[in-house]
């Protein structure tokens, strides 16, 4: 069976996104080229959002920033002012960084961005496109919560951070929370968010085309960032390596094995992905094959790696889960500890070597799309990242040796926490 | 191969003398290819009382062939870089794959030989493992799922007693125990025909260069006409089904929608686009805002070809607030007829959606498969903007009248505790 990449990582040719870069004390302003010269895609973001959040009211800038879209401009919503330009408009938060993307004609992007720049210096607009903002951010949460994998991963992200950090909840903010929000809070949130540094992705148009780089002087009305955070005061010590929760209805079964951990460099952002794809991140991956191809217990696994940051510190989450049915989840359970404890000492040099083609060869399916490079590239800008992490990241994939990854590896995943769905407690 | 422009694309076209089809547009903006083959022939087409048989001959088709082992054709193009799937609908039954440019002569190799080979490589170990896999598959969609049965509950009440279309494409768990070898060999020799072959190739290739494994491609499909589909019509014989349910309230409203391919199709899924499109669209505007009744309210609209395609309109519904309230609400919005800014807005807007979905090559490759399949041409694809654009209030009037009203509405409420 033909299962290992036929090719050697070494010459395997990967777009870097080739990140050009404009820095002022307000504003960070990074450009790559797109494929399609009609389209343009621009992202603002800004990072420290859980920071921003006074206790009690987690949620408040997401629920603030998806209102925003609905706020009168020229007597329409600002996202039908936005459309008539040929540009669509959403908002919203990650774990750590709050949101815009324009998408669309690269005629019409630039009008588009001074038109969103005003609103967000106007403010959530009135009492009903603050509801609906909230409502959005209430249905976000409510689907994160019916999501196994988002439930297993926001459980062992609880589990191992310290509370009230940017790992600890959902992006989204928490039920109670956001039902108690006012939008008077939702005013307040909006002139913090803005005085904080603006980071603007721009795919398709250059820094120097127009008035980008005016307009985003314009939005940019602070110079304010983060909170340093040491990884020590985002991750406890927690090293507890199962936890349960309870399914919501009978006939649920999940299994979910993951860690999060601190990410020194890009290296170990690459380790760490090269370890998901390998556990269970295609077709050939091993648990994929055991649990799917050979059991045929699972419709398949789902693994990957999320990255957050906390001030200056990048965090990574590997995940692999699995739905199963619960008369499986026993049998399941041991064999995937089992396997997970040899994982590390039975990595070959071509299972190395087929994981790295497949992430190398990925950075190409990120360029079809201007949408999907731009908020691509933003994951490696957050949290202050420089410019070129990306590149090392996938320089390390090319030369990472084997004792190098099981080196990185035995550290990065020394930690890891089982998370069961289930009716009852595994025995 | 023919070339021919349209919209400013040089498109390449074959059909061979048995009726297989392929489009090939070059875009060398990437080194990417993407190629969708899309297969007439879906869960319609099940035999009574062996629902699921397109669907697991779509798992079975990468069961390998005389020269290459089960699941050797995905890690093959995985391994190396490629995006490889498959999927099964009512009408087709389609394999994609997105891969560097290079590899595509290969795939096209690959894919002659599994479509010549399959039905001689079918197996029992082979169909016993698969007919696992999809009631896994079935257990994570539909059982495992928050509110997963919801399509199943709305199909089987839309259509009529002994419809193929009463039941999803995945089956029902005891049909699929009963698919056989026999079974799976029967459909293909009944759809798996040149006739019912489109494909589509989109990216950085030269269509001189895979001209000859694309003919090999089409060339090994059987010649001769499958038996068409019967035309099945949405009847909603139950008006509404209550679920107690432990989790929150949600409204699902059913509608029976024109068939695909058909002009009022495109009016009730752009009437659809004008009432859920959107954070500004009419039904989010009603129901979602101010005091909300949902926290969300989403439209999505099944296309089929032969008969009626169906309307779904999901409304969570927020704590405390009264089912009737919710369904009253709805009613009222889609009963309205449109006005001259609905109609701008829903122009605007989807045509900027529209131009989202079809950056990627993969989507294009898809959208110019489906084509072929409803039109026998490429060229609705790269029309639709313009046919959008020349819509009128009143047209897009008429597609809301296929949303309104509830005689032919099914109504699935799960009740909270």
């Amino acid at each position: 069976v033909i299962s290992e990449a036929t090719i050697d990582r070494a010459i395997v040719s990967a777009p870097s996104g080739a990140v050009a870069e404009r820095q002022a004390a307000r504003f960070r302003l990074a450009s790559v080229p797109g494929a399609n010269p009609r389209l343009a895609a621009l992202r603002l973001f800004w990072d420290g959002v859980p920071e921003l959040e006074p206790a009690g009211q987690a949620g408040l800038v997401g629920a603030a920033l998806q209102s925003v879209p609905l706020c009168p401009r020229h007597g329409v919503p600002l996202a039908d002012a936005v459309a008539a330009l040929g540009v669509t408009l959403t908002a919203g938060v990650s774990r750590s960084s709050a949101f815009v993307d324009l998408f669309g004609l690269r005629t019409g992007i630039q009008e588009a961005l001074a038109l969103v720049g005003e609103a967000l210096r106007d403010g959530v607009g009135d009492g009903a496109a603050w509801n609906a903002g909230r409502a959005k951010s209430q249905h976000a949460l409510r689907q994160r919560e019916l999501n196994q994998r988002t439930r297993a991963t926001d459980a062992l992200l609880a589990r191992r951070a310290v509370p009230g950090s940017a790992l600890a909840r959902p992006a989204e903010g928490t039920a109670e929370d956001l039902r108690a929000l006012t939008v008077e809070q939702g005013r307040w949130a909006l002139r913090q968010l803005l005085g904080q540094r603006l980071n603007v992705v721009a795919v398709g148009v250059e820094p120097t085309d127009g008035d980008l780089t005016d307009l985003t002087t314009t939005i940019s009305s602070g110079d304010g960032t983060a909170a340093p955070t040491a990884p020590g005061d985002v991750l406890t010590a927690d090293r507890s390596p199962e936890l349960w929760l309870k399914s919501r209805r009978d006939g649920e079964g999940y299994l979910l094995w993951g860690t999060v951990t601190a990410l020194s460099s890009p290296a170990e952002l690459a380790a760490l992905q090269l370890a998901a794809r390998m556990l269970g991140g295609w077709y050939g991956a091993r648990w994929w094959r055991h649990f799917r191809d050979t059991r045929a217990v699972t419709y398949g696994t789902d693994a990957g790696v999320e990255t957050c940051t906390s001030g200056p510190g990048l965090f990574g989450t590997l995940y692999v889960g699995m739905v199963l049915a619960p008369r499986d989840l026993r049998t399941a359970r041991s064999e995937l500890l089992a396997s997970a404890d040899e994982f590390v000492d039975e990595i070959t040099p071509a299972e190395l070597n087929t994981a790295a083609v497949q992430l190398l060869c990925q950075e190409t399916f990120w360029h079809d799309g201007v949408q999907g490079l731009a908020q691509r590239t933003s994951q490696f800008l957050m949290g202050g990242l420089p410019g070129e992490f990306n590149r090392s990241r996938l320089r390390a994939l090319r030369t990472m040796s084997l004792p190098e990854l099981r080196t990185l590896l035995r550290r990065l995943l020394g930690n890891p926490l089982l998370v069961t769905i289930a009716a009852e407690a595994a025995r | 191969m023919v070339q021919r422009e349209i919209g400013g694309d040089f498109v390449h076209a074959i059909q061979t003398m048995s009726g297989a089809r392929a489009t090939v547009v070059r875009d060398d903006s990437l080194p990417l290819a993407a190629l969708s083959i899309r297969v007439s022939a879906g869960s319609v087409q099940d035999p009574p009382g062996k629902s699921g048989v397109a669907h697991v001959l779509e798992h079975l088709m990468f069961g390998g062939t005389k020269r290459h082992a089960r699941g050797e054709h995905l890690t093959f193009v995985q391994a190396n870089g490629g995006f490889v799937n498959a999927k099964a609908s009512a009408d087709w039954t389609k394999f994609f794959h997105v891969t560097p440019p290079e590899m595509l002569p290969d795939i096209l190799r690959l894919e002659a030989e599994r479509f010549a080979e399959t039905s001689c490589a079918l197996n029992a170990e082979n169909l016993a493992v698969e007919r696992q896999i999809v009631l896994a598959e079935r257990l994570q969609r539909i059982t495992n799922k928050a509110y997963g049965d919801a399509y199943e509950r709305i199909f089987g009440a839309m259509f009529p007693t002994g419809s193929p279309s009463r039941l999803l494409p995945i089956g029902l768990a005891a049909d699929v125990q009963r698919i056989s070898v026999d079974d799976c060999r029967q459909f293909i020799a009944a759809h798996y025909l040149a006739s019912n072959v489109n494909v589509a190739i989109v990216g950085a290739v030269d269509p001189a260069l895979i001209q000859r494994p694309l003919e090999e491609l089409l060339g090994s499909f059987g010649p001769g006409h499958g038996p068409e589909p019967a035309v099945d019509e949405a009847t909603a014989e139950c008006s509404r089904q209550i679920v107690p349910s432990h989790l929150d309230s949600k409204i699902f409203l059913a509608y029976a929608l024109p068939p695909q391919g058909s002009r009022d199709y495109e009016l009730a899924r752009l009437a659809g686009y004008l009432l859920g499109g959107g954070a500004t669209a009419r039904l989010p505007l009603s129901v979602s805002h101010g005091r909300p009744l949902v926290s969300a309210a989403v439209v999505k609209t099944f296309g089929r070809a032969h008969g009626s395609s169906v309307g779904v309109i999901e409304c969570p519904v927020v704590a405390g607030v009264d089912r009737d309230a919710v369904v009253v609400s709805v009613d009222a919005a889609t009963s309205r007829p449109a006005t001259d800014d609905e109609l701008d807005r829903v122009k605007t807007s989807y045509l900027a959606e529209r131009i989202g979905e079809t950056d990627s090559i993969a989507e294009r490759a898809d959208g110019i498969s489906l084509a072929l399949q409803l039109h026998g041409s490429p060229r609705p694809f790269f029309d639709h903007p313009a046919a959008v654009a020349a819509v009128t209030t009143a047209d897009i009037t008429r597609g809301l009248s296929f949303w309104a009203g509830s005689s032919r509405r099914f109504e699935l409420v799960y009740l909270g505790d």
